[in-house]
């Protein structure tokens, strides 16, 4: 019986690996955090639930610059201990509601450390801008 | 004891099988130009042109400096832009997106007879234009500035920085009323195996 152990433990070995390899095959490239579902109370902060209890949106303000172009400011603060990327856009909407698609919306990439506060700030591309929605959301993974 | 053999043989073909599966999966799909899903390169990349561009226009209009012109919007021709990089990029990946998003405030509009070496973006309105003898616009802005990079490295990390300086000259004053610089910093870190 002992003989035959090592056969035994080659097949459960090539088992095991061919396994893992089936499940990483056609699997590329890996898909991370898929943002089910959207939450947060105002519809002008939009946050993936996955930086929860990491990342909160503490306040956005909104002003005017150059006379007529929409300003706005959020202030996001890291309530964990560790540094965290997150990604973030603003996307611009008119009078009507309507989502203004020219340019088209720009995603972008900041980190903040652990019990940090910062700032996001962006201005409307043009004056017919009249309402926007902040989008937050866990850094994409790709291998 | 045939079928603990059996048994290693057939795992041995399974991880064969499998092995050959991973290796020969490719696939190719859209994603959204400038949404997160992009490749992340140490090399200056989509992401950068348009982070940069979108928050050099954003400085500009902050800064309130587009309102000096008499008159709204105001003509802006494109000077030179170094690129100091290791990289032979096309400029106008800036240049282009910073324009639109220009243009799109209201304030400003770019002039395209108009180029520096007297090569303008539009050929064909410069020729129509000298036909018609029309009136050349009157310039009242330009755009010049220089993009650098600064790399360093240390054992298992090397860091690229993208700089980005850009200014507005008003012409009759001939000064730089805005400046700006917005730094991209990226970070590659070694493997386990050593190998970047």
């Amino acid at each position: 019986m002992k003989t035959n152990a090592p056969f035994l433990r080659l097949g459960l070995l090539s088992v095991s690996i061919a396994t893992i390899f089936l499940l990483s095959a056609c699997n590329a490239p890996v898909r991370m955090t898929e943002p089910s579902e959207w939450e947060g109370e105002r519809d002008y902060v939009q946050m993936d639930r996955t930086l929860q209890g990491q990342v909160v949106i503490k306040d956005v303000n909104r002003s005017k610059v150059s006379d007529n172009l929409l300003q706005v400011q959020a202030e996001v603060q890291n309530t964990s201990r560790r540094m965290t990327r997150f990604n973030y856009a603003f996307e611009w909407f008119n009078e009507d509601g309507i989502l203004i698609t020219s340019p088209p919306v720009t995603w972008k990439t900041r980190q903040i450390e652990g019990n940090e506060s910062i700032f996001l700030t962006a201005v409307a591309p043009h004056a017919e801008a009249k309402d926007f929605r902040l989008k937050v959301m866990r850094p994409v993974s790709r291998n | 004891m045939k079928f603990q053999k059996l048994f290693s043989l057939s795992g041995l073909a399974l991880l064969s099988t499998a092995l050959l599966f991973t290796s020969g999966c490719r696939s190719t799909e859209y994603v959204d130009a400038d949404g997160p899903r992009t490749i992340v390169t140490r090399d200056i990349n989509i992401q950068d042109w348009a982070q940069a561009a979108d928050e050099m226009v954003q400085s500009m209009v902050e800064s309130g400096v587009l309102e000096r012109a008499p008159e709204l919007p105001a003509v802006m021709a494109v000077s030179q832009i170094v690129n100091d990089t290791s990289e032979s990029v096309n400029i106008e990946r800036l240049t282009g997106r910073l324009r639109a998003s220009l243009n799109r405030t209201g304030k400003i509009v770019t002039a395209t007879t108009i180029g520096l070496g007297d090569v303008p973006d539009d050929p064909l309105a410069q020729r129509e234009a000298q036909r018609r003898s029309a009136e050349r616009p009157e310039v009242f802005w330009t755009l010049s500035g220089v993009i650098m990079e600064d790399n360093v490295r240390t054992r298992r990390t090397a860091q690229t920085t993208y700089i980005f300086i850009l200014r507005l000259t008003e012409v009759d004053s001939q000064l730089a009323l805005w400046e700006d610089e917005r730094r991209i910093t990226k970070q590659e870190s070694r493997g386990f195996l050593g190998i970047f």
